[in-house]
């Protein structure tokens, strides 16, 4: 059973050496088409790679690849065409759901896969920060539209989408434990010797200057963000008491979590609203998306491999680390105000990779275990196959580092009185020519930024 | 001989699958309790405006004072505020309410006065016939006919959602609607109907 096994696996592996796109090279790396297409101020360029990219398809009006859709969504946001933007989210959703609800016998068939191969050939799932943004987009995308109803839905999901966040972390911890106890009852490797291995593999990853230990994330796993914006739509839209109440409850989180200035200034203006829940329009808020987010990337190291010979082998494994992407432009200003920040998104990041590294580090090992074996057992019976064998393992070690480049480093705010003479000044450190911005839209009370790097041309729009 | 048996077992399991398959649409009784969704539903809708029906029908506040002679208040739809994390469109309840309303001699509603703007805008388009060559204006609908209403119906969807357990959670909605008398400005009616369901905590509920 084991030499037929052993004979089938370099057959599945050379057959499935195709993984779901070239995601390494593509998302974060600045010689990307989607940045290079950025980078030449062709935004519809950069819209057009994302969508080709996500597999859309006009009439069933669906995507097939969750993170390129992402990515189409956002591009549509920087663009100001927020339907669109919403449409792409939309199908986002349809595809979360299906994952969230993926039967056992999908999710197994895909992990299966996966062990030959590498993570890279399981769908993209998505991450806790994605989903709360994935809402949060849609929201100001409705707002931005003048649809206070359907932003108010969004709200409502984004909301949820927080709630769940601690079960969602408890969840996966649990779902590792018990991930990692199945695979010891089934691999051939012995239990003891994966353990040895991951053991061996945390010292070395310290050797490699990775340390996770001061990543923490935000209490409750919250995205402050979501939760800033969140009160600032009950707070301008208050139908009753009850949204103003909605709103002092984010302010004051978001305080709590980040002692933002923004943040304090707008819950003091949200108490002062208890008494008449209808927001004027004397003030004027300023949100910036500031550069970009810390991105994985690749690295491989050799580690011991204690086999069920016992015999000591190393092997090289593929493995994903975070690479904090530099502050290019620094902090903003808005009339010659200090913005402060309400959200850290590398920290929501960090966060969510140091509770998922574990059970990628163990997966990591425990598929180079098996294919070590199965190269060892072919080599055995074919020298000329085995070198085959070896060939494929080499092909198929590939770290999974896809992500959503296009979220920000960080969120900055300012809330200052509504100018009389219509006209916002938006400076920052290293941003060459400050931002003009012309209020021209009465009702207008928020100014939404987004900067990426002095490369790419910031976006501004008003709702 | 277990070559075959295994055949037969795929054509069996195959011919499952295919009949399985064809059997695409059917209408459903949503009445019978037996399809219950996370989100709401065509039931939900229909027993919440049962139950306001039935309330205010019963309300001896909302009894017009010449109800024998055919006397009716008038009813203005006011803002029904959607607070779920479902995209519905509150019609759903309001015209159930509406329908019902008109059916028991209570209540007409006014399509020509609603919050952002007339329901229906031919009330006031008719009238800008009164110039019209065209047009017969001893058939033209006067100015100061059209009746001002006498009461307002408001309200919101709550959607609260919590953990039950580890694989279920609760799902709770309340729809609330109040009439407000608008010669006072008092709330001569209010109702809340609670639907509380336990769902699948495998993903969210929309």
């Amino acid at each position: 059973m084991k030499r037929c096994l052993a004979s089938i696996i370099p057959v599945i592996l050379l057959s499935g050496c195709v993984s779901t796109s070239d995601l390494t090279g593509s998302t974060g790396t600045s010689n990307s088409p989607l940045y290079t297409n950025l980078q030449q101020h062709n935004l519809d360029g950069a819209i057009s790679f994302a969508q080709t990219e996500s597999g859309f398809d006009p009439e069933k009006k669906s995507v097939d690849d969750q993170l390129w859709a992402m990515q189409a969504g956002l591009l549509y946001r920087m663009k100001g065409d927020f339907a669109s933007s919403t449409n792409y989210f939309d199908m986002i959703e349809d595809v979360m759901y299906s994952e969230d609800t993926e039967n056992v016998l999908e999710s197994g068939g895909e992990q299966i896969g996966s062990m030959l191969t590498n993570d890279t050939f399981l769908d993209y799932e998505q991450t806790l920060y994605d989903a709360v943004m994935v809402n949060t987009y849609k929201a100001i995308n409705f707002e931005a539209l003048g649809d206070i109803a359907n932003a108010r839905v969004e709200w409502n999901r984004s909301d949820d989408r927080q709630r769940r966040a601690a079960e969602f972390f408890a969840k996966q911890i649990n779902k590792s434990k018990e991930e990692l106890e199945n695979q010891k009852d089934d691999e051939d490797a012995e239990a003891s010797d994966i353990d040895k291995s991951v053991a061996s593999a945390n010292d070395l990853l310290a050797q490699q200057g990775i340390d996770m230990s001061g990543w923490k994330a935000y209490d409750g796993y919250v995205n402050p963000f979501s939760t800033f914006m969140h009160g600032l739509f009950f707070l301008r839209h208050a139908n009753d008491a009850a949204d103003i109440e909605k709103a002092i409850d984010s302010f004051e989180r978001v305080v709590a979590l980040t002692g933002s200035l923004a943040a304090k200034d707008t819950l003091d203006y949200a108490k002062s609203l208890r008494a008449n829940p209808t927001a004027q329009n004397d003030y004027l808020w300023v949100i910036i998306e500031n550069g970009e987010a810390t991105q994985k990337e690749a690295f491989e190291i050799n580690l011991p491999l204690y086999l069920v010979s016992s015999n000591i082998n190393y092997a090289g494994v593929a493995l994903p680390k975070l690479k904090e992407r530099e502050e290019t432009l620094g902090v903003f200003s808005v009339n010659d105000i200090q913005a402060t920040s309400v959200a850290d998104m590398d920290r929501i990041i960090q966060a969510d990779f140091k509770d998922k590294f574990p059970l990628i580090l163990t997966r990591e090992i425990t598929r180079t275990a098996i294919k070590t074996v199965a190269q060892k057992q072919i080599n055995d019976h074919n020298p000329l196959l085995g070198l085959a064998a070896g060939f494929v393992q080499g092909l198929s070690t590939e770290a999974d580092t896809r992500s959503w480049s296009l979220l920000p480093k960080n969120f900055q705010a300012v809330m200052l009185p509504r100018p009389a003479d219509g006209r916002v000044k938006i400076a920052a450190e290293h941003l060459t020519t400050p931002l003009e911005v012309e209020l021209t839209e009465p009702n207008a009370g928020v100014v939404y930024v987004k900067a990426m790097n002095p490369l790419v041309t910031p976006t501004i729009h008003l709702m | 001989m277990k070559i075959i048996n295994q055949k037969s077992c795929l054509v069996m399991v195959a011919a499952a699958l295919f009949l399985n398959g064809c059997k695409s649409t059917e209408v459903v009784d949503t009445r019978s309790g037996e399809y219950v969704t996370a989100g709401l539903s065509s039931s939900d809708f229909n027993n919440a405006a049962n139950d306001a029906l039935n309330d205010i029908i019963s309300s001896p506040l909302l009894v017009h004072p010449q109800a024998a002679q055919g006397g009716r208040y008038i009813m203005a739809v006011s803002n029904i505020i959607n607070d779920t994390s479902q995209r519905i469109d509150t019609d759903q309840l309001t015209k159930k309410i509406r329908v019902g309303l008109l059916n028991s001699g209570k209540f007409l509603t006014t399509t020509a006065i609603g919050l952002s703007g007339a329901e229906d805008e031919m009330t006031a388009r008719v009238r800008e016939l009164n110039e019209s060559k065209m047009v017969n204006q001893t058939t033209v609908k006067k100015d100061g006919q059209v009746i001002a209403p006498d009461f307002s119906l408001s309200g919101k969807i709550i959607q609260r959602t919590n953990r039950l357990d580890r694989s279920n959670q609760l799902v709770d909605y309340y729809f609330q609607l109040t009439l407000t008398q608008l010669e006072t400005g008092l709330a001569y009616w209010e109702g809340e109907y609670p639907v509380s369901k336990k769902v699948s905590n495998d993903s969210v509920t929309w």
